[in-house]
Order: structure tokens, then C-alpha cells, then sequence
């Protein structure tokens, strides 16, 4: 018994919380400051906002893979004196509200549909999925060497009305479907 | 009782204390790293360097949304899989510090590991309990690893060490829809590690108490354009040596006033342990070869609950498996084939069902007769599978995924050997006593004779995206075996995402477990098969719940129910003392189970979970399995690169069976600690500080009332590790 609590005590003493270097920022972390980037990189047609002060949309369609990333690059954020804000989403229906729409690998057998309903608006349509951009969407994000990488459609986001900005397609890997 | 109380609520009360003060940098520095990365320009944001899952990160790993197989056969994440599933990591292994399967299987919800008495696991899932304990699939990488015999692992299982484990995949219910027969109450997919999960080359020795040494060698990398994986492990224990006070033995003893048992005496745990596997990969190919012994295997606490310290067992596994999968054969075609073998050989060597100086009953000797040498027998079992698989994946009809498949397996006990001294001989006439041992090979008086099965079975599974939150997938699997004939197995399961972080499902499945050989061909002095035996059928319902609640916690909880029809039983036939096996008999059973996966702090983390299950048939409890079980996992970064893993699990409520008087089984609670120094960054040196049954609590299994005082599991134990990465 004395000797379980020696070895308690021992590892008490031991509980002392020395810093560690900080961990490199998850994928998620990466692909949140991407996609609320992405906004200063593009031009969206006035029609796209109902009234001079409705929000700027970032969505996520389908389980939320961010955690709370989206939530905290977003806070503080404008875009052309609009509020950003984080909408995580479920149904097709709340679609049309999304400037930047996120769709989740969860979604992965209804992104035909999905691509259909959002082609109607414009919307900047980003996944994860595999042959994203051959499907239709816009911008895929991809892994390579520990980083995160996207390739993008410029045609499809002109199709929508949606204007890249040279800058952007500098830094993207451009591909067409 | 009271101290080990007081232990437990202070471990698991430490990570609670600490949690308060580590709050406010925890959320600092998620923000300063977002903010961080948003005063970069895309340019330099590209240039940043991620974690990658398989850093050694074990307290974001243990919340992170794992992906799961196992349930249909697609790779899907948890929450949304069409079945209640456990993955289990490589790192959760590695922090929990255990060395064998057993160990970490331990730590499922609602499976609890008991032992029989040559100290095989019983996995038991919610309550299905049986000696035997056919009703678990066990898969490595996919293929059965079965024995026809008896229908579960085998006899000389001799347990598997985990180096070489990338991933263990759990089903926590019926899986027949997909895997076919004995997907009954639970899968176990145990996936070897590829080139990619080791990266380089790995050696590692472990030592502990009880004279156990392990060493292990793995490689990942290319050679000659292929990714390579290879494996040698190699394990000699002793065994631990609780004692057994009483066997079956001494009770004979007591009626026939002998004093022949060996009891009070050690049970017998040593084991030799050789495993080497290799895994070929290039483009759509990959071709995988393993080899297992397992040497000197105890027999426990004797094979027929009366001790042996001299029989022992062995067993060769040779398996090959060559796969070609092209996820792209044309746009919306994803295919695979895969052709595998497994031989097993399989001898005991002198085991002694009753040692010498027992008096056993004989046909008209009212006294009985005397067994100078014991009873004995030595035997050998030799099988082999061949199995063709088909899978496709259809992903051209919109909303829909499809899956088909079909295959072949030709399964063979393809040499059986018997030699005894007791039973029936070759005329099926008791044997006379003390003539000396009979060799039975080829004789109807063999333990088991030599027959094979034959399977085709074909499937079709559907997951249809009904609407943008609603999944809805529905299978059916068709087998049909030579022996005893044709069962079709469903399932359907509604999976709801209830929000963007809350998925909600109702399953539906029905599974069964195949009649064994032992249960369709035996023949000797006590046990009659019966050759028109049909499949145990179970059909269970779930309600199932994932939330994943912020960043740092995941909550999962529950609900099932089960009925089993058509039991295989030993039944006794009437005026003889013979058993007879029947379909005959239902149970059933409900229960629910409830985890918390938490990150506490950058630094620590804690797994809870918890189980509860009731089974009965003919409203009666069957007894043996525990009603409650629960577990808690924490984990600790003491100082950089010092890590700490505490983990407890108790085990409650173990009723006796019909018809055993014995007094409730006690409970009881198991601590383990494990402290680790890994250079998480570098990942060269590894090394490693264990204590089992910190305690040293009474822990005992449930076995046959001819062991009154039950099977001992292992008191306070040590181990130590050490590992290199080249």
C-alpha cells in the first residue's frame, strides 16, 4: 500500500505541464483559411445577395468535417461590408443562400444533385471528394507533400457568373473538366 | 474492495482537476493559429505544412472522425456507417501499451473477453456467451480465419501480437449481409500494416513478468517497384501461474475416494509464438503471404477442466491471398478479385483428460475403472480453405451506390489423426481399460472424421441518398453450402443526419452461424452430432446515435435488441448419458452502450465507455457474461515526449447460468498504467514502462461448476519495451 502511494505521488510530481512546441495546424484549419479566402479572390454578380445587407454565406453541406475552424476564421470578417457567416446545412432547399458552398465527403453520393441545384446560382462550389472538378465542381482541395493544394475549373466558375481574379489562378492548379 | 475504489475515483478524478486550469490556452491557441494562418497569402498558405493522421497525436486521435470498412464493405465515415462499429488504431494500441489482441479487444464497448478453459477468448457481445463461441467472425485483412471444428478461431489460437496491426475494425452486431455465416454477434477485422504505416525499418524486444519475450522486426518501403511490407515477430512465454484449488479431478476424487488430481496446481500458459507475413503492392495488385506458429501451447486449466502441466498444443497457419482492385475500371465501375488459401495443421500432443490414478465409470464395473496411465489422447486436424471473391461497386445511377459480389469457398478438414486410450474404439465398442492406446486414424472411432464443405454465395447491397439527409442502405446475401443447405440474410439501415454533427440510425439485420463439423460429424462415447442440423439465425435491431459535440468531444450511444432461433444445443438423450445435438431453443436479449471520446486539453484525453446487456432464453438469464461493463481510457503528455496511459475497466453482474448453484460470480476492476517515451517528431526511439492488474485484483471467468472456484486471470504483471526506427 505505501508503495502505490509512493508511485502516486511520484506521478503527481511528474504531472507538471512543461510546453510543447505547437502542433502544425490540421488540414481543416488550412482548408477553413482557404475557403473564406477565397472571397477576396472573387467577384460575385450583385444578384447574388436578396438585399444590400444580407450576409456572405460560407456553407457546409453534409457532416461538418471544420469542427470549429470555419467558425473561428470567420469571426470578424466582412466581405464588401457584409457580414461572413459559418451556415452548416443540410438540405438542397438552403442551398441558393450559400455564396461559397463546402459539400462534405458525407455527401459524396448526392453531389450530382447538388452540383445541379447550386449551377442554378452563383455559388463557389469547393470539395474534398475525388474528380470534384470533372463532376462539375469548381475548386478540389487535394494533399501533397503535408500541404494543401486545390485545383481549379475557371470555365465552370465563369459559367456560374463567378470572376477569378488573376491572382488566384496563379497560386491554383488549373484544370477543366 | 473499498482501497481499489478509492485508487480508481483518484486516477480518473486527476485528468477532471487539471482540465480547469488548461481551458484558457487550449482556445488561445486554436485562435492564434487560425489567425496565424489567415496573415498568410494563399501562396505561403500553400507552403504550410499539416499534421497528417499518422503523427503520433493520441489526444486529437482519439476524437478525430475515424473512417470504418468493415460494416458494407465501402470506406465510410463512422457516424454515417450502416452499422454500430469500434476502430481501433494502431496508436490506441500503442498508447494503451497492449500486447496482445485480447487485451486491446478488451477495451470495445459491449464485448467483454472472457476465457475457456485452455484460456482461448470467448468474445462475448452483448450477452451472446458460449463456451465454444462460434457466433464472432474473426477476419484478417477481410478472410475468414475460422476452424471448421469447432466454428470458431481453433484451439491453439495462442493469441496475435499487435506490431503488425494497422487497424482493427469492430462490428458490434449481425454482419451476414456482407460476410455470410458467423457474422452473428460480432466482426473483427484485423488489418496488417502496408508499406505505408511503417515507413522504414522497425525493431522492437519486449519483456514482462512470467518469463515472457517478445521480438519483432518490421519493414516498409519499395523494392523493385513494388511497396513492401514485411513482418517477423517471434513470443516465448511461460505463462502466468494462478493457481486452480479445485478441479474436475478433485471432485472425482471425492466420489470414487482416488487421489488422482493435480489440483491445487498451476494453470499451464506458456506459448511459442512465430509470425511472419509479407504484402506485395504494385499498381492494382497485391499479393500477401503470411505464416504462423504457435508452439508449446498449454492446455490451461486442462482440456477437460482437469489439469495437465504436460499435454500441449501446436499449430501451423500457412495463408495466401493475391487481390487485383481497380476503383477505376471504367468511370462508374470499381472492381475487385481476390483468390485466397489458408492451411491449417493442427496437433495436440499427449493431453491428459485425466491424469493417471483416475478412476473413470465403464460399462458393467459398478466400482469403475482405474487409469493407471490417465486418460489421454493425442490428435491432429488439418484443414484448408480456398476461397474466390468477386466485389464490384457501381456508382453510374445517381443517388446511389451499388454493391455486388460472389464467390466460392471449398473448406476441407482434410486429415484427422486420433490416438487414445479411452472412448470408443475402431468397432465403436468401448475401448477396454488399460490396454494401452488405441490409433484410431481412419476409423469411425476418429475424433472428428474427415469432410469438406462447399459454399457459393452472391450479394447486392444498395445505399440510396433517399434525400439530402437520408440514407437509406439495403443488403442481401445469398449462401447456399453443400452440408447444410441454403440462407438468405438481409439487412436494411436508415441513416439520418440529423445535423452537421448529429447522425442518428436505425439498423435492421439478420446473420446466422453454420453448424460446425463437431456439431455435424461427431461420434464418440458422449457427443452425437447430427447431420441435419440447420443455422442458428439471429435478427437484431439498433437505434444508433453519433454527435460529435465541438471540436473536442464525440458521444455515441446505443440501443439494441436481438433473437436468436434455432439454438444448437447439447441436449442429454433420455436414459443414456449421451448429448444430442439439437436446433432446438431461442434467446434473446436488449441492452445499450454509451462512449465519450474527449480531449481534454492539448495534452490529455479521456475515453469512457460503458455496457449494458441482458440475455435470456425461456426468461431465464444464460448467465456468464456481465450485465455491466465499463471503461475508461486516459492519456497524458507528462513532459515533452513522456506520455502516461492510465485505462481501467470493470466488469459486473455476472449471473450463473441455469442450474449452477454457484454464488453470483464477483466483479471486478482491472487498472493498467503504461508510460511511454516516444520522439513523436522524429519517431526513432520508443520505449516503454507497463503494469498490468496495477492492483493485482482477483480477477476470475466463468467456467463449468468442475472448477467451483472459477478460471484465475493474471494478477499484477510487468512489462518492458523498447523500439528503434531506422
Amino acid at each position: 500500500m505505501r508503495k502505490r502511494r509512493l508511485a502516486a505521488l511520484l506521478l503527481l510530481g511528474g504531472c507538471v505541464w512543461s510546453s510543447i512546441s505547437g502542433a502544425a495546424p490540421s488540414a481543416f484549419q488550412v482548408k477553413a483559411v482557404f475557403l473564406n479566402g477565397y472571397a477576396k479572390f472573387i467577384t460575385w454578380p450583385a444578384a447574388a445577395f436578396a438585399s444590400a445587407d444580407t450576409p456572405f454565406q460560407i456553407c457546409v453541406f453534409g457532416e461538418n468535417p471544420f469542427n470549429t475552424a470555419l467558425d473561428l476564421v470567420i469571426v470578424g470578417e466582412t466581405f464588401n461590408q457584409r457580414p461572413v457567416r459559418a451556415a452548416y446545412i443540410q438540405n438542397q432547399e438552403q442551398i441558393a443562400a450559400c455564396q461559397i458552398l463546402y459539400i462534405s465527403d458525407s455527401a459524396h453520393i448526392r453531389v450530382d444533385a447538388i452540383l445541379e441545384t447550386a449551377k442554378a446560382y452563383p455559388i463557389l462550389t469547393v470539395s474534398d471528394l475525388d474528380n470534384f472538378v470533372q463532376q462539375g465542381g469548381m475548386i478540389q482541395f487535394y494533399i501533397r507533400n503535408n500541404r494543401v493544394r486545390f485545383f481549379i475549373d475557371p470555365v465552370t466558375l465563369r459559367e456560374a457568373g463567378l470572376e477569378p481574379n488573376a491572382n488566384l489562378l496563379r497560386v491554383s492548379d488549373i484544370v477543366a473538366r | 474492495m473499498k482501497k481499489s475504489y478509492f485508487w480508481i475515483l483518484f486516477w480518473f478524478a486527476l485528468p477532471f482537476s487539471m482540465q480547469a486550469a488548461d481551458v484558457a490556452p487550449r482556445q488561445g491557441s486554436d485562435l492564434e493559429t487560425i489567425d496565424y494562418l489567415k496573415s498568410l497569402d494563399f501562396a505561403a498558405l500553400q507552403e504550410v505544412e499539416i499534421s497528417l493522421d499518422d503523427v503520433f497525436d493520441v489526444f486529437d486521435g482519439l476524437v478525430k472522425r475515424r473512417k470504418v470498412t468493415v460494416a458494407s464493405g465501402v470506406e465510410q465515415s463512422m457516424a454515417r456507417a450502416p452499422a454500430v462499429t469500434t476502430v481501433i488504431t494502431a496508436q490506441d494500441i500503442e498508447a494503451s501499451g497492449a500486447n496482445d489482441l485480447d487485451e486491446i479487444l478488451e477495451t470495445v464497448p459491449g464485448l467483454h473477453v472472457a476465457w475457456d478453459s485452455f484460456y482461448d477468448p470467448i468474445y462475448v457481445f452483448r450477452g451472446i456467451y458460449s463456451v465454444t463461441n462460434p457466433e464472432v467472425l474473426m477476419l484478417v485483412n477481410g478472410i475468414p480465419m475460422r476452424d471448421l471444428t469447432a466454428g470458431n478461431r481453433g484451439v491453439a489460437w495462442g493469441g496475435w501480437s499487435l506490431n503488425n496491426i494497422a487497424r482493427i475494425e469492430i462490428i458490434r452486431g449481425t454482419g451476414s449481409a456482407v460476410y455470410g455465416a458467423d457474422a452473428f454477434s460480432g466482426v473483427i477485422n484485423l488489418i496488417t500494416k502496408q508499406a505505408d504505416d511503417i515507413k522504414g525499418t522497425e525493431t522492437g524486444i519486449r519483456a514482462g513478468s512470467q518469463d515472457s519475450y517478445e521480438a519483432w522486426v518490421l519493414h516498409g518501403g519499395q523494392w523493385a517497384g513494388m511497396e513492401v511490407a514485411a513482418a517477423l515477430e517471434i513470443q516465448n512465454a511461460n505463462g502466468a501461474d494462478e493457481l486452480i484449488e479445485i478441479d474436475r479431478q478433485t471432485l472425482l476424487d471425492r466420489q470414487t475416494g482416488t487421489q488422482a488430481s493435480r489440483a491445487p496446481g498451476a494453470v499451464q500458459r506458456g506459448r511459442q509464438r512465430l509470425d511472419a507475413r509479407v504484402d506485395l503492392n504494385k499498381d492494382h495488385w497485391r499479393l500477401r503471404a503470411g505464416v504462423q506458429g504457435r508452439d508449446h501451447l498449454g492446455v490451461g486449466a486442462g482440456p477437460v477442466l482437469a489439469l495437465d502441466p504436460d499435454g500441449y498444443l501446436s499449430e501451423n497457419r500457412y495463408s495466401l491471398d493475391l487481390t487485383y482492385h481497380n476503383p477505376t475500371l471504367t468511370q462508374y465501375w470499381d472492381v475487385s478479385a481476390q483468390i485466397n488459401l489458408l492451411d491449417r495443421q493442427f496437433e495436440s500432443h499427449h493431453l491428459n483428460l485425466f491424469p493417471s490414478g483416475t478412476r473413470q465409470p465403464f460399462p458393467q464395473r459398478p466400482q469403475g475403472v482405474v487409469y493407471t496411465e490417465g486418460v489421454w489422447q493425442s490428435h491432429q486436424l488439418d484443414q484448408r480453405y480456398s476461397r474466390l471473391e468477386l466485389d464490384t461497386l457501381y456508382t453510374g445511377w445517381s443517388d446511389h451506390v451499388l454493391r455486388m459480389g460472389a464467390g466460392y469457398a471449398y473448406e476441407d478438414l482434410y486429415h484427422t489423426t486420433y490416438t487414445t486410450n479411452r472412448g470408443l474404439g475402431a468397432d465403436l465398442k468401448p475401448i477396454p481399460p488399460n490396454v494401452g492406446a488405441l490409433v484410431l486414424d481412419d476409423t469411425p472411432a476418429v475424433i472428428i472424421p474427415e469432410k469438406a464443405r462447399e459454399n457459393i454465395h452472391a450479394f447486392t447491397q444498395d445505399t440510396w441518398a433517399a434525400t439530402d439527409t437520408l440514407e437509406l442502405t439495403t443488403g442481401l446475401r445469398y449462401d447456399e453450402y453443400s452440408d447444410f443447405g441454403r440462407t438468405l440474410n438481409p439487412r436494411a439501415a436508415l441513416v439520418w443526419q440529423t445535423t452537421s454533427t448529429l447522425s442518428s440510425k436505425l439498423l435492421y439485420g439478420r446473420a446466422f452461424r453454420a453448424p460446425s463439423f463437431r456439431e455435424l460429424y461427431i461420434y464418440n462415447n458422449v457427443y452425437r452430432g447430427n447431420a441435419d442440423l440447420k443455422p442458428e439465425t439471429i435478427e437484431t435491431w439498433e437505434l444508433a446515435f453519433d454527435w460529435q459535440a465541438g471540436k473536442r468531444l464525440n458521444l455515441t450511444a446505443n440501443a439494441f435488441s436481438y433473437d436468436i432461433k434455432d439454438k444448437i444445443l447439447f441436449l442429454p438423450v433420455p436414459g443414456t448419458s449421451l448429448l444430442a445435438i439439437q436446433n432446438q431453443g431461442t434467446q434473446n436479449g436488449y441492452g445499450f452502450e454509451l462512449e465519450v471520446r474527449w480531449k481534454m486539453s492539448n495534452k490529455s484525453s479521456l475515453l469512457f465507455n460503458y455496457a449494458y446487456a441482458r440475455s435470456q432464453a425461456n426468461a431465464q438469464d444464460i448467465g456468464n457474461y456481465p450485465q455491466h461493463t465499463a471503461y475508461v481510457r486516459t492519456d497524458w503528455l507528462l513532459l515533452r515526449n513522456w506520455y502516461l496511459d492510465l485505462q481501467g475497466n470493470w466488469v459486473a453482474d455476472r449471473a450463473r447460468p441455469m442450474g449452477d448453484k454457484r454464488q453470483l460470480m464477483s466483479d471486478y476492476t482491472n487498472l493498467d498504467m503504461t508510460l511511454r517515451y516516444k520522439e513523436a517528431q522524429i519517431n526513432r526511439w520508443n520505449f516503454a514502462l507497463g503494469v498490468r492488474n496495477l492492483l493485482d485484483s482477483d480477477r476470475r471467468e466463468s467456467i463449468s461448476p468442475e472448477i467451483p472456484n472459477d478460471l484465475p486471470l493474471p494478477g499484477r504483471s510487468f512489462f518492458i519495451e523498447l523500439r528503434y526506427l531506422f
